[in-house]
């Protein structure tokens, strides 16, 4: 399981949303909602001092 | 309110507990939950059954299972003819538990606005139970924020028999408690626990998180110990429901599906579970909107049945192939960088870049999960 960060169309970042690479191969894009538990588990991730996948070009 | 000889009873006596009769098993159908690791399992991906998860910290490998099971408490027992229950293995005994170490194979989270209910007041936790190991075995109530818990216990005499199992809780007082859309009020039961999280001090409030007492038993250390449950309720008061007064929280299954909606969606037909190449039964279908490669199609909303507890994580899964792509079923090619945009507690939109050779008009379908568990 890995995180990577996501560009909207015109090619910036989008602070809206990030994806987790599960590990059955599928991706879930995750808003940036504090009560959304998956989101704060991307924080806890963050805090702990990793860095998510910069965004496919 | 009414009171019979001092005892509080509630004017509506409902079950305030959610898919207790463990109807519904949305996010994997029922199929064996296997876990085998010595991570910390605490997100909303450790859902089994709907609203009922598991946790686990520490640093010994914690190898167990929770299945659907068809084995239920009789109507002769329960008064109630049920179709599920779950099933908890622990695959691998687990003796001496470092300190950090817990397993807790049923929790169930109360969400705050549900909660504001019961707040500061009795409630009695009820279910139907049957474990493989007798002895003594916990029940463990916390707040939201895990800083809050109350620990009692149940006994089970006798071995691989169906019994009924009730426990009271007085109200908390003390602490923080969540009203909102967050936990507020988490029921762990069946946990076992290294000294960090084990209390001496059993049935009573007290701050910090403890999810067993000492003086209960360890079934836990017995590998291939199984602790099964049924018709799980939580009532207001002290009564409970009784060994023969289960009732949904929901009037009727459909009502029972959606409570359940509001913490997960999926597009996949209920008995499927969400997988990629499952067939386009149920699909969520529309049409493309841009020309070929020409930049993004973004699907029309997608109205979700009922408005989720949060914003949803959303997960795209092709239903005529191996990938998370939408699918052209014009062209019968598949779309690239398939996401979400935009997805509130109502409505969900997908977008992708159409493939070569598809033109707009062109019909495109998606299998879709929304995962807004605590």
């Amino acid at each position: 399981m890995n995180y990577q960060q996501v560009n909207d169309q015109n090619s910036v970042l989008r602070t809206n949303m990030i994806t987790r690479l599960n590990d059955d191969g599928t991706v879930s894009w995750i808003p940036n909602d504090p009560a959304n538990s998956d989101w704060v588990a991307y924080q806890a991730w963050l805090a702990a001092g990793n860095t998510p996948e910069a965004p496919t070009e | 309110m009414s009171k019979i000889q001092g005892v509080h009873i509630p004017a509506d006596n409902k079950n305030l507990a959610i898919n207790g009769n463990f109807d519904f098993w949305q996010r994997f159908e029922g199929n064996t939950t296997t876990v085998n690791t010595a991570t910390s399992l605490n997100s909303s991906n450790n859902y089994f059954a709907d609203q009922f998860s598991f946790a686990t910290a520490g640093g010994t490998v914690k190898n167990f299972s929770v299945v659907r099971s068809t084995s239920v408490p009789t109507i002769a027992q329960s008064g109630m003819e049920s179709t599920y229950s779950a099933l908890f293995t622990m695959i691998t005994g687990i003796a001496s538990p470092v300190a950090a170490d817990y397993v807790i194979p049923y929790l169930y989270k109360m969400e705050g606005l549900d909660f504001q209910r019961i707040y500061q007041k009795t409630v009695a936790i009820g279910f139907w139970c049957l474990a493989s190991v007798p002895g003594t075995y916990n029940v463990a109530i916390t707040n939201g924020a895990f800083t809050r818990s109350y620990n009692t216990s149940f006994v089970i005499a006798s071995a691989s028999t169906w019994q009924f199992v009730t426990v009271t809780v007085p109200g908390d007082t003390g602490g923080t408690w969540n009203f909102d859309n967050t936990q507020a009020f988490v029921v762990c039961i069946g946990a076992y626990a290294g000294t960090t999280g084990t209390t001496s001090t059993p049935n009573t409030w007290q701050t910090g998180v403890f999810y067993a007492a000492t003086g209960g038993t360890n079934w836990q250390a017995t590998s291939g110990a199984t602790l099964q449950i049924a018709q799980f309720s939580i009532m207001e008061g002290a009564l409970g429901a009784g060994p023969k007064g289960f009732q949904r929280q929901g009037k009727g299954l459909q009502q029972e599906l959606a409570l359940c909606q509001r913490y997960y969606f999926k597009t996949f037909l209920a008995g499927t579970a969400p997988a990629q190449n499952a067939g386009n039964n149920n699909i969520f279908t529309f049409p493309q909107t841009v020309a070929a490669s020409t930049g993004l199609s973004t699907s029309p909303s997608l109205c979700l049945p009922v408005t989720m507890r949060v914003q949803p994580t959303c997960t795209s899964y092709n239903p005529l192939a191996a990938n998370a792509q939408i699918r052209n079923t014009s062209t019968s090619t598949d779309f690239s960088t398939t996401g979400f945009v935009e997805s509130n507690t109502n409505y969900i939109s997908v977008t992708g870049t159409s493939p070569a050779g598809s033109s707009a008009g062109n019909s495109c379908v998606i299998h879709i999960t929304a995962e807004a568990g605590m």
